[in-house]
């Protein structure tokens, strides 16, 4: 694991850019991305269908490698690291929600956290029930602990998801379109959620489509054509 | 309980059906291949065992001369295990009324105190009384006789009746079942008074010290050498193959067959196993992506689907193993009462459960491993992009099948059978395999009835009757005058005699059969040389066992045959193959020149007028009660019909066997083709939900699952039929050279009924296969199908 002198940001992107090949030629997802998010901010990435936001998050987590610079995240870089490591180093340190939420569909809900524990062993054995149902607790679906993800709403779903996320207590939270699937008002109570765990500590990234105005985000990042063309901070 | 065992539990919970049927088919191959692992671990040493246990003897000799011979001196040799004399008649029986069989009258010199040769009490008395007989047990399966019966014995032209006074075990005979022969057990005084022959002329005894036909034949030489000096002339020697059951040719068939057959059930269970995992992999590529960006390793992705497989196995062995002791337990049992032995393993070695756990769990890990690696292999990025069916897996092309004059949903239906290709593969392979094998069952069992056939009507006389003793035709003709639905009748003789080769000596006592060279009565397969003819010099035609037993002599060589004494340079014609003893055939003018110039006969071939099968039974009957009134000495008598019986009686638990197992296997392989279409439309349950929703109704939907399903079946039925040719020519060839011996294969054969059944099973496999899974698909409805994931 390559640690490097972060003195300029929490998450670093240093000349990022990221192009695929295909059939149809190269296409350039990301061109140059230079950019840097502080401990504890709350970030909404936004842009139009086809813009980099979701390449942008590959990158952030570590799904994919950019094909040219560097990202590094509280003072790992990231893209250095080999598949194994690279699990576990996100596992305990990134917490994704996912747009359709990807919960195991076998397991219950409190099942769905213990996994996510297990997966990453920071926690000890003994705390994970424990930890699991305070997480549920704090989401407010600690009464659907034992059901299957099918049995709950989307909402819901969602929720849990969150509670995954943080299963490993990680420092930075992503979600790609985290209320995409839900209807409104249950949408603001998930935007809610990350306004709390921001003022908990935690880094919150999100991607989204969604109407801004009713969040309180730190900062908004425009994406376009694989590029950032704003990047608006110290939002009221 | 562990989370990722619980995740691993709850994923094949989640399908029960699919689940349900993948443990089936691994339980059957289990239990397949179990059972013979156990029933081989029994019957390879419990036969042997048996034989071996009653110390049979090595060597076998008949002479008149050994009053010349003192037993107690012979004993003392130093090569000498043990030895005595056990005398040895051949008489007939009446096993129900009217209905005789031949009876072997043992000797025996002393039933307290032998250790050579040895049989067990089993019921009634171990010692006869005085003028009574033990019966063997496996007697009592062809007749009625038991502990206090008093059937008739004819000796001769004498009729007694002779008590029954015990039941023995002999382990070392032929089974009379099968070669319907009565066992009979007599002290030396009754059997002189049975038979009127002189006891002691027949001496068995053991070697110390051999291992080898040969080793046994060098050291008789000396002991024929000393008897030589003695004076004592020994008219036969026989030395059986060295401590080897004589139906062990049967045990090695079964435990061949059921080995091969077995094995290839179980591992194509395994790979259903295999199959099922590349399916699930498949399905939940997505929530490994899941797992990978949550923190989960690559490892301990596998560690979850290593423990799916792993409950596979452990469930498949839990439920299959003790089946497995059960069945193997009762086929040892039913061998053994076919073929007449006790099973004396009542423990099964340690060594063997580890066997089958071992293969329960290890083999699907073995088969499995590739297409799991592959499947958690998959980048988190790839895997959280999967949707199901990738675009690109089509290519850019509309391929061949578009160019075909097919309708758009037969077309559809084509193209979806060849989405998955390596699935498609292994589903059509798999099923291929087991088509093949189902009609190689067929084709072999068709293949020995044909055999069967053959040699029936290879022989054109209805009832043959064996004199014990050589006598004039006219003279063995008196009794028959009277008889009605003879056509005709045909002397042949028959004896011992000794074949000297280059590389052996003496062939100890094979049957000679001297017969016209010409005689329409009897057709045999040549398969080198040439039949007899009349070529002016000696010549002789051997059987493929007698071939075999002279280490393959060359047609065309000329080889001193000794009979009765009298040397006589023959010349080997030919090789014939035939389901009998060794034996060598020579024109019965030409023997008759050399040792039997008073044109002596002993077998009597007749031929019935009326060939109706009543009619050849009543013929029988009639000469039957012909031989009773008369002085002549009868060994057997014999039918076409029974001697066709008793060969196929012989065969009859293979052939059971192989369509047995063969069907083991078609019913695997369709298992594993219905687990792999009901994945194929789990996989497509969204894709199922979008064409109904633009159109098209449950029964379109339905019907292109079905022809997806026949189109597999069809394809696996051209495939396996191809495959089916060669393989139903080796097995053809191994079974040959298993029950005819030295290299000689059946004849291939093709079973029509085989082919029709193995087509019409397996298209109706296909047809349930895909017909089930494709009834619940058409259940979803459009908006559950579509919300799929």
């Amino acid at each position: 694991m390559k640690n490097s002198n972060n003195s300029n940001g929490f998450i670093q992107f240093k000349q990022v850019s990221k192009w695929f090949e295909s059939a149809a030629g190269r296409f350039d997802a990301l061109k140059n991305i230079d950019l840097s998010i502080g401990q504890g901010e709350h970030v909404a990435i936004v842009g139009k269908s086809g813009s980099g936001k979701s390449t942008l998050l590959n990158m952030l987590t570590g799904i994919d490698h950019p094909s040219q610079g560097m990202v590094t995240i509280n003072a790992t870089e990231v893209h250095t690291l080999d598949e194994s490591r690279l699990a576990t180093w996100r596992g305990a340190n990134i917490g994704i929600v996912f747009q359709f939420f990807q919960l195991i569909p076998t397991l219950s809900i409190v099942e769905n956290l213990l996994l996510a524990m297990d997966l990453v062993n920071v926690i000890p054995k003994k705390e994970r029930r424990q930890r699991a149902e305070a997480l549920l607790l704090q989401v407010g679906i600690v009464s659907h602990a034992s059901k299957l993800p099918a049995s709950l709403s989307g909402g819901e779903q969602q929720r849990a998801a969150i509670a995954r996320a943080l299963a490993n207590n990680p420092p930075i939270l992503v979600a790609d379109e985290p209320t995409g699937n839900l209807d409104s008002k249950t949408a603001i109570a998930v935007q809610s959620l990350f306004v709390e765990l921001v003022g908990s500590g935690k880094t919150v990234i999100v991607v989204t489509h969604e109407n801004l105005s009713d969040t309180k985000y730190d900062r908004i990042i425009t994406l376009n054509d694989g590029a950032v063309v704003g990047d608006k901070k110290d939002l009221p | 309980m562990n989370i990722k065992l619980k995740k691993a539990l709850s994923d094949l919970l989640t399908y029960p059906g699919r689940t349900a049927l993948v443990i089936l088919a691994l339980v059957i191959g289990l239990w397949g291949v179990g059972s013979i692992l156990v029933s081989y671990a029994i019957l390879k040493s419990d036969l042997n065992e048996n034989y071996t246990r009653t110390h049979p003897a090595h060597v076998i000799l008949t002479s008149k001369d050994f009053d010349r011979l003192d037993l107690t001196d012979f004993r003392k040799r130093p090569e000498i295990e043990s030895a005595e004399f056990r005398d040895l008649s051949f008489q007939r029986i009446e096993v129900y009324p009217d209905q005789w069989l031949p009876m072997w009258v043992f000797g025996v010199e002393d039933f307290n105190n032998f250790n050579l040769a040895q049989f067990y009490k089993e019921e009634g008395n171990k010692v006869p009384d005085v003028g009574s007989m033990l019966i063997e047990r496996n007697g009592q399966l062809v007749s009625d006789l038991k502990v206090g019966s008093l059937p008739r014995v004819r000796v001769g032209s004498k009729m007694i009746e002779v008590p029954v006074t015990g039941i023995n075990f002999d382990p070392a005979q032929a089974p009379a079942t099968q070669d319907a022969f009565i066992y009979t057990y007599v002290d030396k005084k009754t059997y002189t008074e049975i038979t009127g022959e002189v006891v002691n002329q027949r001496l068995i005894f053991r070697l110390k010290n051999v291992t080898t036909k040969q080793e046994i034949q060098a050291a008789t030489n000396i002991i024929l050498d000393d008897f030589s000096s003695l004076g004592i002339r020994v008219d036969t020697v026989n030395i059986p193959k060295p401590d080897e059951h004589p139906h062990q040719f049967q045990l090695n068939t079964l435990l061949a067959l059921q080995g091969s057959i077995g094995f290839l059930a179980f591992l194509m269970g395994a790979v259903l196993v295999s199959q099922l995992m590349s399916a699930i992999l498949a399905q939940q590529v997505r929530q490994i992506g899941v797992l990978k960006a949550i923190g989960g390793s690559r490892w301990q992705v596998l560690k979850i689907y290593l423990a799916m497989v792993l409950l596979f196995g452990a469930v498949s062995s839990i439920i299959a193993i003790p089946l497995a002791v059960m069945s193997g337990y009762a086929f040892a049992d039913f061998v053994a009462v076919t073929i007449n032995f006790e099973i004396l393993t009542t423990t099964l070695p340690v060594v063997i459960y580890f066997y089958l756990i071992a293969a329960g769990l290890l083999l699907p890990i073995l088969l499995s491993l590739p297409a799991l690696l592959k499947g958690v292999n998959i980048s988190v990025q790839d895997a959280l992009a999967d949707y199901g069916i990738r675009q690109d897996t089509y290519g850019n092309e509309a391929g061949l099948a578009a160019k075909l004059p097919l309708s758009n949903r037969m077309l559809l239906a084509f193209r979806n059978t060849m989405r998955r290709k390596r699935r498609l593969g292994i589903t059509v392979a798999t099923m291929a395999l087991g088509v093949a094998i189902f009609s190689t069952g067929f084709n072999v069992r068709e293949a020995i009835a044909v055999f069967l056939a053959e040699n029936r009507d290879s022989m054109k006389y209805d009832v043959q009757v064996v004199l014990k003793n050589q006598i004039l035709l006219e003279q063995a003709l008196v009794p028959f005058s009277s008889v009605n639905n003879i056509s005709r009748v045909e002397a042949w003789n028959g004896g011992r005699g000794r074949l000297q080769t280059g590389r052996i000596s003496t062939t100890n006592g094979i049957g000679i059969v001297a017969l016209p060279y010409d005689t329409d009565l009897a057709t045999w397969d040549v398969i080198e040389g040439r039949w007899l003819q009349a070529s002016g010099e000696t010549e002789i035609v051997m059987n493929q066992l007698a071939a075999e037993t002279l280490g393959n002599p060359t047609v065309g060589e000329y080889y001193p045959i000794d009979i009765k004494g009298k040397l006589l340079n023959a010349k080997l014609v030919g090789i014939v193959k035939e389901f009998e003893i060794a034996k060598i055939y020579i024109d019965k003018d030409q023997y008759d020149a050399l040792v039997n110039p008073e044109h002596l006969v002993n077998s009597l071939m007749f031929v019935a007028a009326d060939k109706d099968y009543r009619q050849v039974i009543a013929l029988k009957k009639d000469i039957e009660n012909a031989i009773a009134p008369s002085d002549l000495d009868i060994l057997y008598v014999l039918s076409q019909a029974e001697r066709a019986e008793i060969i196929f009686n012989h065969l009859n638990i293979i052939l059971i066997l192989i369509v047995f197992l063969s069907l083991l296997v078609l019913v695997v392989s369709a298992l594993g083709m219905a687990s792999a279409t009901g994945i194929n439309i789990m996989e497509r349950t969204r894709e199922i939900g979008v064409l109904r929703a633009i159109g098209a109704t449950p029964k379109m939907i339905y019907s292109m699952f079905v022809i997806e399903g026949m189109v597999v079946s069809i394809a696996s039925i051209l495939l396996g039929i191809i495959i089916a040719w060669p393989l139903s020519i080796l097995a053809s060839a191994f079974f040959g050279d298993l029950i005819l011996g030295n290299g000689i294969p059946f004849d291939f054969a093709f079973s029509y009924s085989g082919f029709g059944i193995t087509l019409t099973v397996t298209l109706i496999f296909g047809w349930l296969a895909s017909r089930i899974p494709a009834r619940r698909a058409i259940a979803v409805s459009t908006r559950e199908a579509i919300a799929y994931e």
